[in-house]
């Protein structure tokens, strides 16, 4: 007869059950990567005009001044260079309606938006566009 | 005594003069100790202000500047001298280029000058005074002693002694007898004489040369090109020089936005000890008046800056303070001098952000000073240019940030416009009066009488085949005019003349503007599909303008070209 021993303790039960939740990777403190613009509950908005007049509202303090920004068209991405150095994306992609207009883009407006409604930091920041064409 | 202690007790000169200006009375109580207090607060400014006013002056005069230098070396009190030049520069601020030219026409006679102000300072002061620009050869001749009055008119409490140096040797008299000494205390007049109103010290740090420095500088808004070139041709180098000054300048303003102090203090030291980088930044500052001029107005701008511009203007003095060389790299200041152009809607701001815009746009224009507006101004236009334009938007979230910033923008250029000299009336309901915003009435596109607020920069956004206009105006109001909230009208064409007819007789600055029929193309950020937005814009009755397409026919959807794609966007 086959033993039960489901309730016996299982000491290993937990290294071999781990969630993906807890699997998650946390960036360290000083790396050069920080967490995108859209996370932790940081919403953002990419408007672009006709004329490539471009600006990212965000309803979160950034962690670090935007210093450059870079439009990869190849990849759909918009990646922000910070003062520092540091590298932040977007966190969304950069859909196909928006490479017509955000390549004749020369610069970001970065506008904080307190609580998604009340404007309270404005900067702009030049725009870097990549266009390999993969 | 050095030069830069001499100009120390000019500026101490100029303090009691300001002082004494500003609180002409001795009045006593805590009362008047406030009022005291922000007197000297007061004097001391403008003190240092009119310092660097007379730095400027010389500059450019090298022998009154001698001269001053010269007195300053031989003597270890020059207050009588600095009283006198204070004195006569707030009479006659041209009387240093006056003394300058004729001291340069006639050196004999500056010498001789000099040779008096070193032999009885307090009685060769009285030659400044007399100076009228053109009597210097009359003033400077020996002329007899007077003998002095047994009793003086008023004398310090205490005898103390006053230092008069004569040929690098520096002598000791006492001076003369308090005035109480022979005066009945009931004989006190009620209003003092400005030399018997008491000078508090002068209040905060001592003033340094690199404070009058930055006051000079500060003058340097008003200069022509070729004074700011002259400005920057000598004097230039050495930790008192002008750059390093102007370091110091950067410094302060760089503390007040944030960047961290070891970064300022690195700018700081380079600035004041790296000879051959002074040469070329002050090369290079000439070549850019402009740039200096605006760098002028900021250094004496003592307003907090507004939010919006704090990290902006904090990211480009971070770069530039890591890389002080910028300061002499001829590109990076043309770079920077049309960042900071925008001035020619100066007048405009104040009106134009008279309404909140979140961060109450129109208190902090009136509080922060031109250069700061100007950049304000620039920000502001290129929001006007991103809204000017049909355009397509994506958001993670759905709290619409783009719809809110769109109607505080829109909100920010309108104005109620009072009726018979008022906007508001009372009304009578039931048995309370009852505020109510005084309106005009036109015709609707319907036929009927609409009641509308008149508003200044109230914006056509579409027309009809048939002339029938939809008009964005004012919803509600503050107090003040400033609009809250807008609603769309729909007014007949001879509506839409009779409303433009009434705010023309109200002279309104701005009328009706038109808007160019926009449409915003709404993404989702996860698929990449177009997708109409629902939410209605959050701080504004308006509807999204997409949505407002729908209901009202425009002339040109617009430009914007949006294609299928594919479900996973790209």
């Amino acid at each position: 007869m086959a033993l039960d021993l489901d309730d016996e303790i299982d000491v290993l039960g937990a290294a071999r059950h781990r969630s993906k939740q807890d699997e998650k990777y946390v960036i360290p403190e000083n790396a050069p990567v920080l967490p995108s613009i859209v996370s932790g509950g940081r919403d953002a908005e990419l408007m672009v005009n006709a004329d490539g007049d471009a600006a990212v509202l965000y309803n979160q303090l950034l962690p670090e001044e935007i210093d450059w920004v870079e439009y990869d068209m190849d990849l759909a991405l918009l990646t922000f260079v910070t003062y520092s150095g540091k590298v932040q994306g977007l966190g969304m992609k950069i859909h196909k309606p928006f490479r017509k207009y955000l390549s004749k883009a020369g610069e970001v407006m970065l506008i904080y938006m307190e609580d998604s409604k009340i404007p309270k930091d404005m900067y702009s920041a030049k725009l870097i566009i990549r266009n390999i064409g993969l | 005594m050095d030069k830069t202690a001499a100009l120390g007790v000019m500026t101490n000169s100029f303090y009691e003069l300001e002082y004494r200006a500003q609180n002409p009375t001795q009045e006593e109580g805590f009362l008047a100790d406030g009022k005291r207090a922000a007197a000297a607060g007061i004097a001391k400014t403008k003190a240092v202000a009119d310092m660097g006013a007379v730095g400027l002056k010389l500059d450019k005069a090298p022998n009154v500047t001698k001269l001053v230098t010269d007195v300053a070396a031989k003597s270890t009190d020059v207050k009588p001298f600095a009283d006198a030049i204070a004195q006569k520069y707030k009479q006659d601020p041209n009387f240093i280029e006056k003394l300058e030219a004729d001291m340069g026409t006639n050196p004999q006679l500056a010498e001789q000058l000099q040779s008096q102000i070193l032999k009885d300072q307090a009685q060769a002061s009285q030659i400044i005074s007399k100076y009228n620009g053109s009597n210097l050869a009359e003033l400077v001749k020996p002329a007899p002693v007077a003998p002095k009055p047994s009793v003086q008119a008023k004398a310090p409490d205490t005898p103390s002694p006053v230092t008069v140096a004569a040929s690098g040797v520096t002598q000791k008299k006492e001076a003369a007898p308090p005035a109480a000494a022979t005066t009945a205390p009931a004989a006190k007049p009620e209003t003092p004489s400005p030399a018997e109103i008491k000078v508090p010290p002068m209040p905060g740090e001592k003033v340094g040369v690199a404070d009058i420095g930055k006051a000079a500088f500060a003058e340097l808004a008003n200069k022509s090109n070729s004074e700011i070139a002259d400005f920057f041709t000598h004097g230039v180098t050495g930790k008192d020089g002008k750059i390093a000054q102007l370091g110091e300048g950067i410094a302060g303003q760089a503390a007040k936005y944030g960047v961290s102090a070891s970064l300022i203090d690195g700018f700081e030291k380079r600035l004041s000890t790296d000879t051959k980088l002074q040469e070329r930044i002050a090369e290079n500052l000439k070549e850019h008046p402009d740039f200096v001029k605006r760098l002028a107005k900021m250094s004496s701008d003592e307003s907090a800056p507004p939010d919006a511009q704090k990290t902006a203007i904090k990211k480009e003095l971070e770069h530039m303070m890591s890389n002080p060389e910028l300061l002499a790299d001829k590109n990076h200041i043309s770079g920077l001098e049309k960042k900071m152009e925008g001035g020619d809607f100066l007048s405009k701001i104040g009106d134009f952000f008279k309404n909140n815009m979140g961060f109450d746009l129109g208190g902090m224009m009136a509080g922060i000073g031109p250069a700061l507006q100007e950049m304000m101004q620039k920000l502001m236009d290129m929001l006007g240019k991103l809204f000017g334009k049909s355009g397509i938007s994506m958001a993670s979230g759905n709290q619409d940030m783009g719809g809110n910033l769109r109607s505080q923008y829109e909100l920010s250029s309108m104005k109620a416009m009072p009726t018979e000299g008022s906007l508001f009336r009372e009304v009578k309901h039931g048995d309370k009066m009852v505020k109510e915003v005084n309106t005009i009435q036109v015709e609707g596109a319907d036929g009927k009488p609409l009641d509308v607020i008149p508003t200044d920069g109230a914006i056509r956004v579409g027309q009809g085949a048939n002339g029938d206009v939809r008009l964005r105006v004012a919803g509600s109001i503050g107090q003040d005019g400033d609009v809250k909230y807008t609603r769309d009208v729909y007014l007949s064409k001879n509506g839409f003349d009779t409303y433009k007819a009434e705010v023309a007789m109200r002279n309104a600055e701005v009328g009706v503007k038109d808007q160019k029929p926009q449409q915003t193309v709404h993404i989702n950020h996860e698929t990449g599909q177009e997708f109409e937005k629902s939410t209605p814009q959050q701080g504004s009755t308006q509807p999204s303008q997409d949505r407002m397409a729908q209901t009202f026919p425009v002339s040109n959807p617009g430009p914007v070209e949006v294609r299928p794609l594919s479900p996973l966007g790209g």
